[in-house]
């Protein structure tokens, strides 16, 4: 009696499955939901973010200086990774790669264990390929790096104790948001809208145009033409400050390079971007 | 007397060639990528630099 109560249902969904038989569209939506959907409680100010430098000491006295964050080294089996406070509350990481060429801001993407292994099929069925295998790191979880059709790099990461106690309030010197400077903004559309689910919508500013990846009418990033004209498509973290231009400032004096110092003629001098010692972009905006 | 000449002759044509090499293997150089792009020397050697075109930003949009 058990066998049977047990194997019915395998008989059925291997029949329908071999049958090719589709499930009413409600159904499936609510399979669809139940496997593969994305649960972000507030997207946009919930996404972790970690520095990879091959100089975490040099990269530290920068990013200290000109946001005033603080550091707290973390021993991680061999790994030098520190993670970082903003007025005493976590907000993101570094980790040392010796051998790395440039410094890079890579964003993740918290997940609960069973949304990230569903997450990791379904970013690599519509095509990116995996930088980093899926990695675990004590209090950490797991965390996999990809790299996007048109050579972005993001990441999906297990929800831990760093990512439960991050400050998302919009204090000086957290995070405001993420952007995709994107070369073929329809591609990176699809490639988004496929794998994670996401709305894009345009918009329009100044008579140029500008997505928004939207969740459950929630905003989790944005999307502008990559004004980049001699590198690839990248995401770029937004830092709030209430005085884009010191920090700029403070950046140059720091080895830092200046890329936009802030100027009226741009968004009424609301934002500043810089590059860090070894090469990471990241924007400052007062809001 | 002829022989000093003729050293000074030799002295000459080789400095002569040593100049015109110096000049012709820098021909081409220039303080940057061969796609002519901006180098910035960083703590770990030479990167390049980003070229932004402010025509084309229209960024920091995400919280206005």
């Amino acid at each position: 009696m058990k066998i049977n109560l047990f194997l019915t249902p395998i008989f059925l969904l291997s029949f329908l499955f071999s049958a090719n038989i589709k499930l009413p569209e409600e159904i499936q939506k609510t399979i669809h939901k139940q496997t593969n959907s994305l649960s972000i409680e507030n997207p946009s100010s919930s996404l972790w973010h970690d520095l990879i430098t091959p100089d975490l000491n040099i990269s530290k006295e920068f990013y200290g200086k000109i946001f005033n964050w603080t550091f707290v080294d973390v021993n991680f089996k061999g790994i030098n990774y520190t993670t970082i406070y903003n007025n005493d509350k976590v907000i993101g990481g570094m980790i040392e790669i010796k051998s790395a060429k440039n410094s890079t801001w890579i964003t993740s993407l918290p997940l609960s264990n069973e949304d990230l292994n569903n997450r990791i099929k379904t970013v690599m069925s519509n095509g990116a390929k995996v930088l980093l295998p899926p990695v675990k790191l004590p209090g950490r979880g797991k965390q996999v790096v990809f790299e996007g059709l048109q050579g972005e790099e993001f990441s999906l990461i297990s929800k831990n104790e760093y990512t439960a106690k991050m400050d998302t309030s919009e204090a000086n010197g957290n995070w405001l948001g993420i952007e995709l400077w994107a070369s073929d903004v329809e591609n990176a559309k699809e490639f988004y809208k496929n794998a994670f689910e996401v709305n894009v919508e345009k918009t329009e500013y100044d008579n140029k145009s500008y997505w928004l990846f939207t969740l459950a009418s929630k905003t989790l990033a944005g999307m502008i033409q990559n004004p980049v004209t001699n590198q690839g498509s990248q995401w770029v973290p937004y830092i709030k400050m209430d005085d884009p231009a010191a920090s700029v400032t403070i950046a140059k004096k720091s080895s830092g390079s200046v890329l936009l110092a802030p100027t009226m003629k741009i968004r009424g001098g609301k934002i500043g971007i810089i590059q860090d010692p070894h090469g990471a972009i990241i924007a400052i905006q007062k809001k | 007397m002829r022989f000093l000449k003729k050293y000074r002759l030799i002295l000459f044509i080789t400095l002569g060639v040593l100049v015109f090499e110096t000049f012709y293997s820098c021909a081409n150089a220039r303080w940057g990528t061969d796609a002519g792009l901006n180098v910035t020397w960083g703590p770990n050697g030479p990167r390049v630099r980003p070229h932004v075109d402010f025509d084309i930003y229209n960024g920091g949009r995400l919280r206005h």
